[in-house]
């Protein structure tokens, strides 16, 4: 638990910013039943500018909303800011066919009586937890027009048929969409702006060296550069509009590196975590390329591994 | 040797990589003997143009232009940069040397038993090509002649040279070897990309025999098959054809004019006064003076005969022929695509249109069910209703049917027709149609309506000519896809609106913008992408979705990322149009 702090302590975050999540966790203690909702993620987000934004935000007591491409850390930033606040974590995807009752709750039947069963929103509410709202863009905007009023400074839910429940002071929620993704929809108004926004760069590549190094602290240097430099070479391919963002993928090259550790070729384990992900055969093939004029074909774990 | 067109996307795509750039031209791409992108060659070209000074490069290659050695020098002048930027890259990508020792040893092989010496200096270029070869594979050049030798090592420049350094190295190789004099050419550097096109050179004779066509640009170089290309379609853009084509009208009456487009394009589908009235509302701003011509294409013998316009008329007409007959020669192959595309887009439609309900654990109670939970232990005794989208959705493709589409025209059309009959078959309502400039007018050129199922076969009617206002043609669909009380075309009340457009963006026409302070700017280039990329914008705004399918070159894909952001498909071959629509449409379908 200590070690979030100091992370974010080493990264560079404001001492400030950081007594006030100290205090926050002090304050509001968690349910000793919910611990194991508190996330541990396995990759740690790079970047103290975002960080110190959305800490302060949060502390301030607003809600979040994560705005940005594929393989900008939203997801990741969402688990470290409930682990930093130590709070119990409910997620929430959302999509096309989200209605009102699999957000707060529907009737059940159980003992032979109707009752209600609660949706993950209302648990989180209750427990003063941190919802993440997963591409929130994707759910209709009818569907989520029943969060208007948890969402701003009423901090209620109203639950048909039931009582008015108001938030655990301790609960916020935090969205995340990709904008401009194919087909996403618009978010109205009105639920944009009850949330605070965040528009998410671009991992630096200084970033991702500290990413891929953090998790693999066997990797040489130099691969730790040879491989972010990959990704960014996918990037641009992405940018310049030659391929799609499929082959764009993060965590696909994350597990590649794990797979070389564990004894795969470079070259294999890149394929299986980053360039199949194109399913276009011309697309892969342009991947492909990228990467055989980076890795000797002969390359394996002995020569990028320390030990 | 033929090359596809994925392979010079392929060798486009290592040179943009090794570049770090993809908004450089990729006009020196090498392929290996079977016509395949050379990972090695392209990638180093890629490199070439980061680590040095580009424009000074070519500069001075080109002015090896017409010298008498031109092909042997333009070979020196790659290995020495080839050599050079392998030093400086070698430790940022560790695939490079071995990547360098398979193209040597592979060219090694390649031309062992395949070289014919024509004459001294190009004698000297292969013994110096194998020593270079040699070295790239880490042994010894294997050169019997002391000079030779001595040119290879003044050749092969050290990784620490600049451009300067590197062109001053290269030039004083030659002078000392070759009976050369460094000259400074005078051309531009257009003039010789032209020449270069023009005047194919074989250093080592072919294996096969090209043919007159494929010959083209591509060449043989000492290293593998270079090519030159020019692509500088997108930025400047020669107008002068349509400024003689209006100087021969503006003489006569707007009368005139406008009987000139009616026999050129067909009658007019629209009323005296309602094309004033649309004139009136969509001519405006940018597009002040532009005037507006709907038709279906229809005709009399009579219009045919009319002068220049009448033969036009009558060669559109000859290549709805020739598009309907290259559609029938396939037409089993089409069938089977349509079948396809019909499939993808009806999946989609199924699964979001329908409401369903289900019984369920939870949800809205059901009394009549309840005694199951008591007495049978069933808890399903819910409904719960999994909302299908109520709303339909509509399709507009908006073709650009100016002369740049002029070579795949039977393929923009049979692919137009197979989209239309898919979209048909699934019911949902399609119209279709194109668009071009001609003489200050903007021609809508209509071939199906939304309830017109029966008349997909007119898209065969596409034909292309002259130029392309992108910014008005989307400003008229737009506006004509969420107008409701105009007569000429259907409405539209569909929730979901999509308008893709068919477009190689490159905007261009000659009625100019005025400029706030009376002054007039070409619509094209920057200008033109610009109007039309706030006219995606405000189309957006009415609700519509705007869709691009890209056709262009790659020098126009700044101004697609400009004018549609990230939602347009690019697709590397017309014949792959169909499917892109689809996927769009499936992914569109899915979440609208």
């Amino acid at each position: 638990m200590k070690d979030i702090i100091e992370f974010l302590k080493k990264e560079g975050v404001s001492d400030r910013i950081l007594k006030d999540v100290v205090n926050f966790r002090n304050y509001y203690k968690v349910d000793p039943d919910l611990s194991d909702r508190i996330p541990e993620p396995q990759y740690n987000y790079y970047g103290t500018q975002v960080w110190e934004q959305a800490l302060s935000t949060l502390a301030a007591g607003q809600n979040l909303l994560l705005v940005g491409p594929k393989a900008t850390g939203k997801n990741v930033l969402a688990e470290g800011l409930a682990l930093a606040f130590s709070r119990p974590q409910w997620d929430i995807s959302l999509y096309i066919n989200t209605d009102a009752a699999s957000l707060i709750g529907t009737d059940t039947f159980k003992d032979g009586e109707v009752s209600l069963r609660k949706g993950p929103i209302l648990q989180c509410a209750e427990n003063g937890g941190f919802g993440v709202l997963d591409e929130v863009n994707m759910a209709k905007n009818e569907s989520l027009a029943v969060l208007h009023a948890t969402l701003d400074f009423r901090r209620v839910i109203d639950v048909p048929g039931y009582e008015r429940i108001h938030l655990n002071e301790a609960t916020r929620f935090i969205g995340t969409m990709n904008y401009g993704y194919a087909g996403t929809r618009e978010l109205n108004e009105a639920l944009a702006s009850r949330f605070m926004i965040i528009q998410m760069p671009v991992i630096a590549e200084d970033n991702l060296k500290k990413l891929i190094s953090a998790n693999y602290p066997d990797l040489k240097d130099d691969f730790v550069t040879q491989f972010a430099e990959l990704f960014s070479e996918i990037r641009k391919k992405c940018e310049g509009g030659e391929i799609s963002s499929k082959a764009l993928d993060l965590r696909g090259l994350m597990s590649s590196i794990g797979m070389i550790d564990k004894g795969l070729g470079v070259n294999d384990a890149l394929k299986l975590g980053v360039v199949n992900k194109c399913f276009d055969e011309y697309e892969r093939q342009l991947v492909n390329d990228i990467v055989t004029v980076r890795f000797p074909k002969t390359l394996d774990r002995e020569s990028i591994f320390k030990n | 040797m033929e090359i596809t067109d994925f392979e010079k996307k392929r060798a486009s795509n290592l040179i943009w990589n090794g570049a770090h750039d993809y908004s450089i031209e990729t006009g020196f791409r090498v392929y290996d003997e079977d016509g395949h992108a050379d990972i090695y060659w392209n990638t180093m070209v890629g490199v070439i143009h980061r680590r040095y000074d580009w424009e000074k490069l070519l500069t001075y290659y080109n002015s090896f232009h017409e010298k008498i050695n031109q092909g042997v020098y333009e070979s020196l002048f790659w290995i020495a940069m080839e050599n050079g930027a392998f030093q400086k890259e070698v430790d940022k990508r560790y695939a490079l040397s071995n990547l360098r020792k398979e193209y040597a040893a592979r060219a090694l092989e390649e031309t062992r038993n395949n070289v014919n010496f024509e004459d001294s200096a190009g004698e000297r270029l292969i013994a110096v090509t194998h020593g270079h070869l040699h070295h790239c594979l880490g042994e010894d050049a294997q050169i019997p002649d002391i000079v030779d030798r001595k040119l290879l090592d003044a050749i092969e420049i050290p990784g620490d040279l600049d451009t300067d350094g590197a062109i001053e190295r290269i030039d004083r190789a030659l002078k000392t070897y070759f009976p050369y004099t460094s000259g400074a050419h005078k051309k531009t550097f257009l003039d010789n990309f032209h020449i270069h096109l023009s005047s194919p050179i074989a250093l080592i004779r072919r294996k096969v025999k090209l043919s007159k066509q494929e010959s083209g640009p591509v060449r043989h170089m000492s290293f593998g098959y270079g090519e030159h290309t020019n692509e500088y379609g997108g930025s400047v853009v020669d107008q002068s054809h349509l400024t003689v084509s209006f100087a021969k009208y503006t003489a006569q009456t707007d009368e005139g004019l406008k009987k000139y487009i009616s026999n050129y394009f067909g009658n007019s589908v629209c009323s005296e006064n309602e094309t004033k009235r649309l004139q009136k509302e969509y001519c405006y701003g940018n597009h002040t003076d532009v005037k507006l011509h709907f038709t279906r294409g229809d005709y009399d013998e009579k219009m045919l005969d009319a002068g220049f316009a009448g033969k036009m008329h009558k060669q559109a007409i000859d290549q709805a022929k020739d598009n309907e007959r290259a559609y029938k020669d396939n037409e089993v192959i089409h069938r089977v695509q349509i079948e396809k595309l019909t499939e993808k887009i009806r999946n989609s439609v199924l699964v979001r249109m329908e409401d369903q309900t289900i019984r369920s654990k939870s949800g809205k109670i059901v009394p009549a069910k309840v005694w199951r939970a008591l007495y049978l232990d069933d808890d399903r005794i819910f409904k719960k209703t999994i909302p299908g989208d109520n709303g339909n959705i509509s399709v507009d493709l908006l073709l650009d049917a100016s002369t740049s589409e002029i070579h795949r025209q039977e393929i923009v059309a049979a692919q137009g027709y197979m989209i239309a009959e898919a979209l048909t078959k699934c019911n949902i309502p399609v119209r279709v149609y194109s668009f071009c400039s001609m003489t200050g007018y903007t021609v809508i050129n209509l071939y199906r309506d939304y309830s017109e199922k029966d008349r997909n076969r007119e898209i065969f009617r596409y034909a292309t000519t002259g130029a392309n206002r992108d910014g008005m043609a989307i400003r008229i669909a737009a506006g004509l896809m969420s107008e409701t009380k105009h007569s000429i075309f259907e409405e539209n009340h569909a929730d979901h609106k999509l308008l893709i457009v068919l477009s190689d963006c490159t905007p261009n026409d000659m009625i100019k913008v005025r400029t706030g302070d009376g002054r007039y700017r070409d619509y094209a280039a920057e200008v033109g992408v610009l109007d039309t990329a706030a006219e995606v914008h405000s189309a957006r705004m009415k609700g519509i979705n705007v869709l691009c399918v890209f056709t262009g070159n790659d020098k126009s894909l700044p101004n697609v990322h400009k004018i549609y952001g990230s939602d347009f498909a690019r697709i590397r071959q017309l014949d792959m149009f169909a499917d892109a629509v689809g996927t769009m449409l499936q992914t569109r379908i899915e979440r609208t």
